[in-house]
């Protein structure tokens, strides 16, 4: 499934490079000649200017890293709450067994509909937004610790009932090394999916960082700025998964899914 | 004649019985697997406080459903919030297969817009809903288009993919039968390319009810989204739990309903 991008992101190149400019050039005409039917829409030179403004007052990097920070800081809390519940769910069958089913119930829950109550319970603040993330981002760490705890060979079980490990020793010299390339396969994920949320849970609920100003730029009739906002989100989104790519390559070297982009 | 079907009958009668147990144990293992739940609900209906602004016991969530039922709101908002996502699902499965295809077909053209396709794809969806809200106006086409435009990406790169992974010998197979354009589409490469289809389908539902609830309530365009939003706004907790409840029970139908059509779409005989 990513093969395509893999292959397209290695070298950007020059016919890639081309067909985008002109498609921005075809834009940037199409604006000022008036063609479009669409009154609001900016042409990508005042786009530029308009993000350019916003970068020099600092609005939209106060913005920005609001959003990061409560994005990472829900991811981090969900990477450890769905390892330690995966963990749970594969090694103790009472607890697959009593709390399997109402996981699976709450699983496809859509992360919008939670913003409303977050909000009631916590009101318009930071405790709603990170409460959204982690609800949201926790379920592909759950999902892909179960299945690495699932694939670890028999063998190594038996190898540490072999050498009596006592139980804290099997759960940190066997169990969690060998889960861990899979939970970090579903952290990465879950880190894609805080960014989205972070953003959502701004919009309805925290009224600050990114997608507060996307609203608020739409609501103030300025598309130069809207339109700022939605370049600033798309290349945060790039950049942190390229940097976590990179982070986690040089980590864990040894998970190829990891390489992949 | 009667001798004839009474072993049958034997069997059938077993197959009946051994049918029976094998549901009853399910269904007592489902039951174990709901138990906390149950009895988290039970406990907070016992303990809870009905006048509670924040944690209304769940006999207030029903009654407070009940009151939208009759007040007429909550079918036609379903409907709404039903009706966006399924013709936007439609339509992206549509795009999504046309454009994977003709990308996956075409090395020339994955190389042109390989990279302007993967900014619009790690554009999070959710930010598109205001852009749109400006650029089209509040009205049905802007909400459908937003949905549309966040279910895409799965399909489109899951056909991308099937495509590029298709076996070789089909293609030769449709040229030595000298199949039309037309039959090779719908004899050889829909077929082939249904399990990839499917599967990107799958993951774009949840993507597609999660933009129609954001769009409903950033716009307060009629839906389960604007419902809820309206619910909180009005400080009625038991209302927003309530449709809590019935958005999980939404998401979870369209998710079942989704599965249950890809297995049998795949299974071998299911297609004759």
């Amino acid at each position: 499934m990513r093969s395509m991008l893999r292959r397209s992101r290695g070298a950007l190149n020059p016919s890639a490079l081309a067909t985008a400019l002109v498609l921005l050039a075809a834009w940037e005409v199409g604006v000022r000649a008036a063609a479009t039917r669409f009154e609001f829409l900016p042409a990508p030179t005042e786009i530029a200017q308009a993000l350019y403004g916003a970068i020099r007052s600092g609005q939209i990097i106060a913005d920005s890293v609001h959003t990061i920070a409560c994005a990472l800081a829900g991811w981090a809390i969900a990477s450890v709450l769905g390892a330690a519940i995966g963990l749970a769910l594969a090694f103790s069958p009472i607890v697959h067994r009593f709390f399997g089913a109402s996981l699976e119930l709450l699983r496809p829950l859509p992360a919008v509909a939670f913003v409303p109550v977050a909000v009631l319970l916590f009101g318009f603040t930071v405790t709603t937004e990170i409460a959204v993330i982690v609800f949201a981002s926790v379920w592909p760490v759950i999902v892909n610790a179960v299945a690495g705890a699932k694939a670890i060979h028999p063998r190594l079980l038996d190898t540490a009932a072999t050498l009596h490990l006592s139980r804290t020793q099997r759960l940190g010299k066997v169990i969690l090394p060998a889960v861990l390339p899979a939970t970090m396969v579903g952290a990465r994920v879950a880190l894609g999916l805080a960014l989205v949320v972070a953003v959502i849970a701004e919009m309805v609920g925290n009224p600050a960082g990114l997608g507060w100003g996307l609203v608020t730029a739409q609501e103030a009739l300025q598309p130069g700025l809207m339109f700022g906002y939605l370049v600033a989100t798309g290349t945060l989104g790039v950049l942190l998964n390229a940097c976590l790519r990179l982070t986690f390559a040089r980590l864990f070297p040894g998970i190829r899914e990891l390489q992949q982009s | 004649m009667i001798a004839t079907n009474a072993p049958a009958q034997a069997i059938a009668a077993g197959r009946g019985r051994r049918w029976a147990i094998h549901a009853a144990a399910n269904t007592w293992s489902a039951l174990q697997g709901l138990l906390p739940l149950i009895v988290l609900l039970l406990l907070w209906q016992v303990l809870g406080d009905p006048r509670s602004p924040y944690f209304p016991p769940p006999s207030t969530w029903a009654a407070a459903l009940i009151d939208r039922t009759s007040a007429g709101d909550l079918a036609p908002a379903v409907l709404a919030t039903f009706q966006s996502v399924a013709a936007a699902l439609v339509l992206a499965t549509g795009l999504g297969v046309g454009i994977g295809g003709l990308i996956g077909a075409s090395p020339a053209l994955e190389r042109c817009l390989g990279p302007t396709l993967e900014f619009l794809r790690t554009l999070p969806p959710p930010t598109i809903v205001p852009v749109a809200a400006l650029l089209i106006g509040v009205n049905q086409e802007m909400k459908l288009s937003v949905i549309v435009f966040a279910a895409l990406w799965p399909v489109l790169l899951n056909t991308t993919s099937g495509v590029r992974s298709l076996h070789p010998t089909l293609l030769e197979v449709a040229r030595s039968l000298q199949l039309g354009a037309i039959a090779q589409v719908t004899k050889i490469f829909l077929p082939a390319l249904l399990p990839s289809i499917l599967t990107g389908v799958r993951v774009a539902a949840p993507l597609a009810i999660i933009v129609s609830l954001l769009a409903e309530m950033l716009t307060l365009m009629p839906g389960l989204g604007a419902l809820l939003l309206m619910a909180q706004r009005n400080f009625n907790a038991a209302e927003v739990f309530g449709l809590l409840a019935v958005v999980g029970s939404f998401g979870f139908i369209i998710n079942a309903v989704l599965a249950a059509f890809e297995s049998w779409a795949l299974m071998p005989q299911g297609r004759s």
